[in-house]
């Protein structure tokens, strides 16, 4: 990964950030709104693991280890969340 | 000619010691994020409600600025990795300078709660809220001073193309703090 491409990831994540600002800002909420920031969560969280934290190249075993981390913690907010509001 | 198969074998970032220690700690954020949700469901409305008296635009302030710190840690490796101290320094600098901007947002924020009269025993949204945010306060803290350590050693040319496992050491840890706030920052001043 070069510079230029760090530089992508980095705007994308500023613009994801915006994005789950913005939506709380504007006022909404229930479980759509938690599932777009787990999704927007997840996807941020994916890119710092495979390119800031370069575990993209990485053997695979060790990348799998803090993408599984990252979408257990998820998937079980997102459980809690939708049983219980 | 074939590639030279260096650039092909597959290895991990920096020190293996550091990604035993990085395993540790995103198994206690992991707990601590899913006992806030167990303890949120039976207390939502309370939750919710205390929700709204934090201050999300410093909380957005402050994503912005670990993921900026971040990717300035990035640079700081690319630039070691093409055998560019002086560059990595000053990234290394910039990461640094941008992590402070965190922990000054972050005192203030405990700060202005307090002033509030906001404390760990005043509900159970705010002892999630307040040794949350703190400890991984304590962590970013912690970060600082590897970075600083990494820098110092950079600035006196103790990294080279062939020998700067330290810094990617010192960048996972930062990335670890990173990847944590953002699953931090929304769960608790945004999700509801």
């Amino acid at each position: 990964m070069g510079t230029i491409h760090a530089t992508k990831i980095w705007l994308i994540l500023i613009a994801l950030t915006f994005l789950s600002y913005g939506l709380s800002q504007a006022g909404y909420e229930g479980q759509t709104f938690v599932a777009v920031l787990v999704l927007t969560s997840f996807f941020k969280g994916q890119m710092i693991i495979d390119h800031f934290m370069m575990l993209k190249t990485s053997p695979l075993i060790w990348r799998l280890i803090v993408l599984f981390w990252l979408m257990i913690v998820l998937v079980l907010i997102t459980m809690l969340y939708f049983s219980f509001g | 000619m074939s590639p030279n198969p260096q650039y092909h074998v597959k290895v991990l970032p920096g020190d293996f010691a550091i990604w035993m220690f990085i395993f540790a700690e995103l198994l206690v954020f992991g707990v601590l994020f899913i006992t806030y949700a167990v303890v949120r469901s039976n207390h939502v409305e309370l939750f919710n409600e205390s929700q709204l008296i934090l201050a999300k635009e410093l909380g957005l302030l402050n994503t912005l600025v670990l993921i900026t710190s971040s990717y300035f840690v990035v640079l700081a490796v690319y630039a070691i990795q093409r055998n560019d101290s002086k560059r990595c320094v000053f990234w290394l600098n910039a990461g640094i300078i941008t992590g402070f901007i965190f922990v000054l947002t972050k005192s203030y924020e405990f700060y202005e709660k307090t002033a509030q009269g906001i404390s760990l025993s005043t509900n159970s949204f705010y002892t999630f809220y307040l040794s949350m945010t703190f400890f991984h306060y304590m962590h970013v803290i912690l970060g600082l001073i590897i970075l600083i350590a990494v820098m110092l050693k950079a600035k006196r040319g103790g990294y080279s193309l062939e020998d700067h496992v330290g810094v990617e050491t010192g960048a996972s840890y930062w990335h670890m703090v990173d990847l944590v706030w953002i699953v931090l920052f929304p769960l608790v001043y945004l999700i509801r």
